[in-house]
């Protein structure tokens, strides 16, 4: 929405706006453009009653509308993305309470997480395929950040930590000797790559098992 | 010993190890009831109970010295700073034995060690801190200063300083040790730290690019408990096997320092204690105005004496409610003994004899009494003899019953016994009272005994020039108005009917006026 700041989707509208908006009948508009949705409604409100003074602004945003209406399926393919994202979180931490276990806790963000991944997979790849058809500095300029930050890289090492967090070989804990010898200074530890298989085998490894005594 | 003190200090209460071994034994003293003294213990041992206090009250010296070495102790406990490094040592004792407590409480031998170590750790600061203290503090007690020597000469001791140093080390092996836990599913493996990273950091680290402003904190809170359950002990035991030689230091600690705490220190942290109770009790009293002294003492029969003095017990009670206390004054000097008290009823009478007998068994105890000034006897016993309620099991008459009690009385008293007699021999005709009482009041002079006869025979007042009259007093123009005021004055029964007659006009004079047409 600006070259240099964000959108400020909090602020109050002007305090003129009831008027102004019923001198004008914007009512009608803005349903218009929103289609039912009352997110698009509140975005395409606060942005009406603040109109720019700018010239360069003005033109910042009309080069990112002529890219819209030049490609509106992309556009409005990455809209749909974000809405079934943030729904998708409401429904996988519904019935999260904080009388949960941490291994329920930590169970469900692990499946935020993954469902977010996926999507910003979806994302990265619109950006990767479309980048050609977009030419205004705004969307050229989210785009590029789109490609940089969410880096082939950087889904590898975040599906290596999805993956090493349902602790499928276990969990590593360091931790000392506290008041009346219990343990303190829990810290979980990420095990050596070469496993732990292999620095318990035979040859001076020392470790020491538990007995189980479940019934 | 420092300063080629020739005495070795034994106990802060005792110079006497005779009286110290008296302590323990005793048994509440039978003038305690008559005499309100169990309310004053109570209170006075009130948050104290682990102390066993009572004992202490129980033990009257009879020996001016001792009485001035426990007054001297009491001066230097006057002084904030040395009552502030025993009051720091006391708390440490205490956490001492919390400490204790939960070595016994547990079930897990290692943590049982721990806890124990813990314990002799706070004893030997404790200890220390108030060694210190002790050194620097302007000291003049016999008692403290002798408790100095032995602390120093203690805490420098090979067996001290060596309990100082393996706590010191244990400590430090203990805090070195740490260990990984590998949990998968049921099984539990334990082994030492490999300098593994910090995977929390690592995760946190990755995502951190997606947190923009606050966000809600998941996490958990962890509950902790003393004890442990029996998968948290198993992994200590195999921490222990990991780390053998720390955990046999912990167990010879263990068992070499069992009796690592030092019987005179631990008596002296429970006789203390007697000093800070007292002043604790005093302390409310002083500050509303009621005074306290240091008396002279005396264990052989001479002058007795208390400026503005009062009853402790009934202090306790009125200071906290902010209701007034009336203090009064006594003077025995030769050859008078016996303090005979009359006057009307409810006019403070009982309290001034309470007052008399609390006086001189707090100065037994070698405690600042209440009073300006006060001149007392170190009695070798307190008796009394108190108007009782007829006990329907002994089958005895009241009279009866109290004529056996004096009969003890008067057995057992010698010249140095104080004795305290309240309403005696009522249940009676006022003739038989004033010849029973006069017989009695005889004896007592025969004996050479010091006391207070409170009494409604007005003839008892003056017997001989061993007894001296008090009256209770009231407000002239109101009589039903008590002063509780208790002064040296001829007894005069009548004065007291006039004023109530004068009251409500019915004087000669008056009555006369009106016949007359």
């Amino acid at each position: 929405m600006h070259p240099g700041q964000d959108f400020e989707l909090e602020q109050d509208p002007p305090p003129w706006s009831a008027d102004l908006a019923r001198d004008l009948e914007l009512g009608a508009l803005l349903n218009a453009m929103a289609g039912g949705d009352k997110f698009l409604f509140d975005v395409a409100q606060r942005a009406l009653l603040r109109g720019l003074t700018d010239p360069a602004a003005i033109r910042y945003r009309q080069d990112i509308l002529a890219d819209c209406l030049t490609s509106p399926t992309v556009v409005r393919e990455m809209y749909n993305l974000a809405v079934t994202v943030v729904e998708g979180e409401r429904k996988v931490f519904f019935g999260l309470f904080f009388r949960d276990s941490p291994d329920v806790i930590l169970h469900r963000s692990v499946q935020v997480l993954e469902f977010f991944t996926g999507h910003l997979r979806t994302l990265r790849k619109l950006a990767d395929e479309h980048a050609g058809n977009f030419h205004s500095a705004g969307v050229t300029r989210l785009f590029g950040m789109l490609t940089e930050e969410l880096s082939d890289e950087y889904f590898t090492e975040i599906d290596r930590h999805l993956a090493t967090l349902k602790f499928r070989r276990g969990v590593l804990i360091s931790a000392g000797l506290g008041t009346g010898n219990k343990g303190i200074r829990y810290v979980l530890r990420k095990p050596r790559e070469q496993g732990w298989l292999e620095r318990l085998s035979p040859g001076g490894a020392r470790w020491l098992q538990l007995r189980d005594r479940r019934p | 010993m420092r300063n080629g003190g020739s005495c070795v200090f034994h106990s802060i209460l005792f110079d006497r190890p005779a009286d110290a071994a008296r302590a323990g034994r005793g048994q509440e003293p039978a003038c305690f009831h008559d005499l309100n003294l169990d309310q004053v213990v109570n209170l006075m041992t009130t948050g104290r109970a682990e102390y066993e206090l009572a004992q202490f009250c129980y033990v009257p010296l009879h020996d001016a010295a001792s009485v001035r070495y426990r007054h001297e102790i009491l001066h230097d406990l006057g002084n904030e700073p040395v009552r502030a490094a025993v009051r720091a040592f006391a708390a440490g004792m205490r956490d001492m034995r919390g400490q204790l407590a939960q070595v016994r409480k547990l079930r897990y031998r290692y943590q049982q060690e721990r806890w124990f170590v813990d314990a002799t750790n706070t004893y030997c600061a404790a200890v220390s801190a108030l060694a210190d203290c002790l050194a620097e503090l302007d000291i003049r007690s016999r008692g403290f200063r002798e408790l100095r020597d032995y602390l120093a000469g203690y805490t420098s001791s090979e067996a001290f300083t060596s309990l100082v140093s393996a706590t010191r080390t244990l400590y430090a092996d203990l805090a070195s040790v740490t260990y990984s836990i590998h949990i998968k599913g049921n099984r539990v493996r334990v082994s030492d730290y490999d300098g593994e990273p910090d995977y929390s950091a690592e995760v946190e680290k990755t995502f951190a690019r997606f947190k923009q402003g606050a966000v809600k904190d998941y996490r958990t809170g962890f509950r902790d408990w003393p004890d442990m359950n029996h998968v948290e002990a198993q992994i200590l035991d195999l921490v222990a096997r990991l780390n053998p030689e720390v955990f046999r230091d912990l167990d010879s600690y263990w068992a070499r320092n069992q009796d690592y705490l030092d019987t005179t220190i631990a008596s002296f942290d429970r006789e203390v204690q007697f000093y800070l109770a007292y002043l604790e009790l005093i302390g409310p009293l002083k500050q509303a105005g009621l005074d306290f002294c240091y008396p002279g003492v005396s264990a052989e029969p001479g002058d007795i004496s208390a400026d503005r003095s009062f009853d402790l017990a009934l202090a306790c009670k009125l200071v906290p409610d902010k209701l007034e206390i009336v203090p009064n004054d006594f003077l025995l000097e030769s050859p008078e003994r016996i303090l005979v008290v009359t006057g009307p009823n409810n006019g403070g009478k009982t309290t001034f004899a309470r007052m008399f007998g609390q006086l001189h068994y707090l100065a037994s105890l070698g405690l600042p009494v209440p009073g300006r000034q006060a001149r007392l006897l170190l009695p070798d016993e307190i008796f009394t003899h108190f108007e009782r309620e007829e006990d329907i099991t002994t089958l005895h008459g009241k009279l009866e019953d109290e004529l056996t009690r004096i009969h003890q009385i008067l057995g057992q008293a010698t010249a140095s016994s104080v004795l305290v007699m309240n309403e005696s021999f009522t249940s009676t005709t006022l003739s038989d009272a004033l010849f029973l009482g006069t017989e009695v009041i005889r004896q007592v002079i025969e004996l050479g005994l010091a006391g207070v006869y409170v009494t409604f025979v007005d003839e008892l007042t003056s017997l001989s020039d061993a007894t001296v009259s008090m009256t209770s007093t009231v407000v002239p123009d109101n009589p039903a108005q008590r002063t509780f005021k208790v002064v040296r004055r001829p007894a005069d029964g009548l004065a007291y009917a006039a004023a109530i007659a004068a009251k409500y006009g019915l004087t000669f004079e008056r009555v006369k006026e009106r016949i007359i047409p």
